[in-house]
């Protein structure tokens, strides 16, 4: 238990780490499902360690008085700030699912319009996502529509359309969660995210046959995306939302600051993805998803393990 | 060409019926059978026709005259209504798009000139 305890919380640390390089480097598929399980058992590994250090209190309890103090390695100190962070935690985690079922509810009103797969939205924004469902639909503004070609249309059709078909909102939403769970693990969502519209991107590629129309819909979109949010705002129709991008004179300037801050905030971006579509189709290495299941295995295997200690202990302890 | 031809084949009708729907709803106008026949290039005319009037049938599009002649365009009511729920939803919150599969994010400005200077080569060329 004395070191097994801290070992998910290592594990988190090691996978945030690991995402960043891992992120271009795994076969988009099964990387994008192999570090959500991980951060999924990293993050609950993490929780289940922090309970156990507040459980570690069970000899302090007042009606137990007088009996010899349980012989762990952790002391008290240690055990109320474990008490804190967990509670911290719980919080968070409750927040992010009552943020993801507003949402749900939110879109409800898209599944439920008529026709068939493509909702078309008329809206100034260029914008095009999967709403997940059964059966789930695509949601594309006409200024979208507008701006592509075609060609490109079918690619963000079969974009889309894989990523219902893969289930990939679920890694999304699973990631979401284990973020709020564990806010080191936050690089390895944006790695998620990444995976997941490589995969997507990659599958409409081989859907039309032709992988550098996938980079060149997705310059033409991440251009129309950011011109109509620009334009919006200008416009002055207060709360135009897409934070942040597009404002003022003064707001380009502070974003301008803000990108040479932080170069490498959005490194999984667009230009990755167009750059990958563009080079000759590389099929990412299987082998990359040892090490990150290998992580996610380890910090339950410690959980377990410390939760064993545990339980001796306390048995322990209950006898006298 | 006959790879393509294959692929059209196999095709889904949910798939010409989304990709029916995306070229009158980028079009200003109403379109005839014949425009938008013109617009996928690679589609039958009977093809195209039937599936104007399935859609007609759903809900999606309505018949008109346009220019003296038959022609479809989208229903915009339900969708407008829709689209104005949805503007509130995403913009309630800057995260609140986050766990929806967006097909692009939003660019930096670095990006977005990077992206502009790989168009221009790319047109050069």
């Amino acid at each position: 238990m004395t070191v097994a305890v801290y070992l998910p919380i290592f594990a988190c640390a090691v996978l945030a780490v690991g995402s960043g390089p891992l992120a271009t480097r795994l076969a988009p598929r099964g990387g994008a499902w192999a570090l959500t399980a991980a951060a999924v058992c990293t993050a609950l590994s993490g929780l289940w360690a922090l309970w156990l250090l507040v459980a570690s209190l069970v000899d302090d309890l007042p009606w137990l008085g007088g009996v010899p103090r349980m012989s762990l390695p952790v002391n008290d100190a240690l055990s109320a700030g474990a008490a804190v962070v967990l509670g911290w935690c719980l919080v968070r985690i409750a927040a992010e699912l009552r943020r993801q079922v507003r949402l749900r509810s939110d879109v409800r009103g898209l599944l439920a319009l008529p026709g068939g797969e493509l909702v078309v939205l008329p809206d100034r924004h260029a914008r095009a996502f999967a709403v997940p469902g059964r059966p789930g639909r695509i949601v594309v503004t006409d200024t979208m529509l507008r701006a592509l070609s075609v060609a490109e249309r079918r690619v963000l059709l079969a974009h889309e359309r894989a990523h219902l078909r893969a289930g990939h909102p679920m890694a999304l939403a699973l990631a979401s969660v284990a973020v709020s769970a564990n806010p080191l693990l936050r690089p390895v969502q944006e790695a998620v995210n990444f995976l997941c519209e490589r995969d997507a991107d990659e599958q409409a590629g081989a859907e039309v046959g032709d992988r550098t129309l996938v980079a060149a819909a997705l310059t033409t979109a991440a251009l129309a995306t950011a011109s109509s949010s620009i334009g919006t705002s200008s416009g002055g129709s207060g709360g135009s939302g897409s934070s942040g991008s597009g404002s003022d004179d003064s707001g380009e300037s502070v974003r301008g600051l803000a990108t040479h801050a932080l170069p490498d905030f959005h490194r999984h971006g667009v230009l990755d993805r167009v750059a990958a579509m563009r080079a000759p189709c590389r099929v990412g290495r299987r082998i990359g998803l040892v090490p990150v299941i290998l992580v996610g295995a380890a910090a339950v295997a410690a959980s377990i393990d410390a939760t064993g200690d545990f339980t001796a202990l306390l048995v322990r302890f209950l006898r006298g | 060409v006959a790879r393509g031809e294959a692929q059209r084949a196999r095709r889904a009708a949910g798939q010409l019926e989304a990709e029916i729907l995306a070229v009158l709803w980028a079009a200003d106008t109403p379109l005839s059978p014949a425009q938008v026949q013109a617009a996928l290039d690679d589609l039958a005319y009977n093809t195209v026709h039937t599936i104007l009037t399935r859609l007609t049938e759903k809900g999606e599009l309505e018949r008109v005259t346009h220019d003296g002649r038959p022609a479809y365009a989208p229903v915009r009511d339900a969708a407008q209504y829709a689209a104005d729920q949805m503007r509130a939803a995403l913009d309630a919150g800057p995260d609140r798009a986050e766990i929806l599969a967006t097909f692009v994010t939003n660019l930096t400005a670095d990006e977005e000139l990077s992206l502009r200077a790989l168009l221009r080569r790319g047109r050069r060329r």
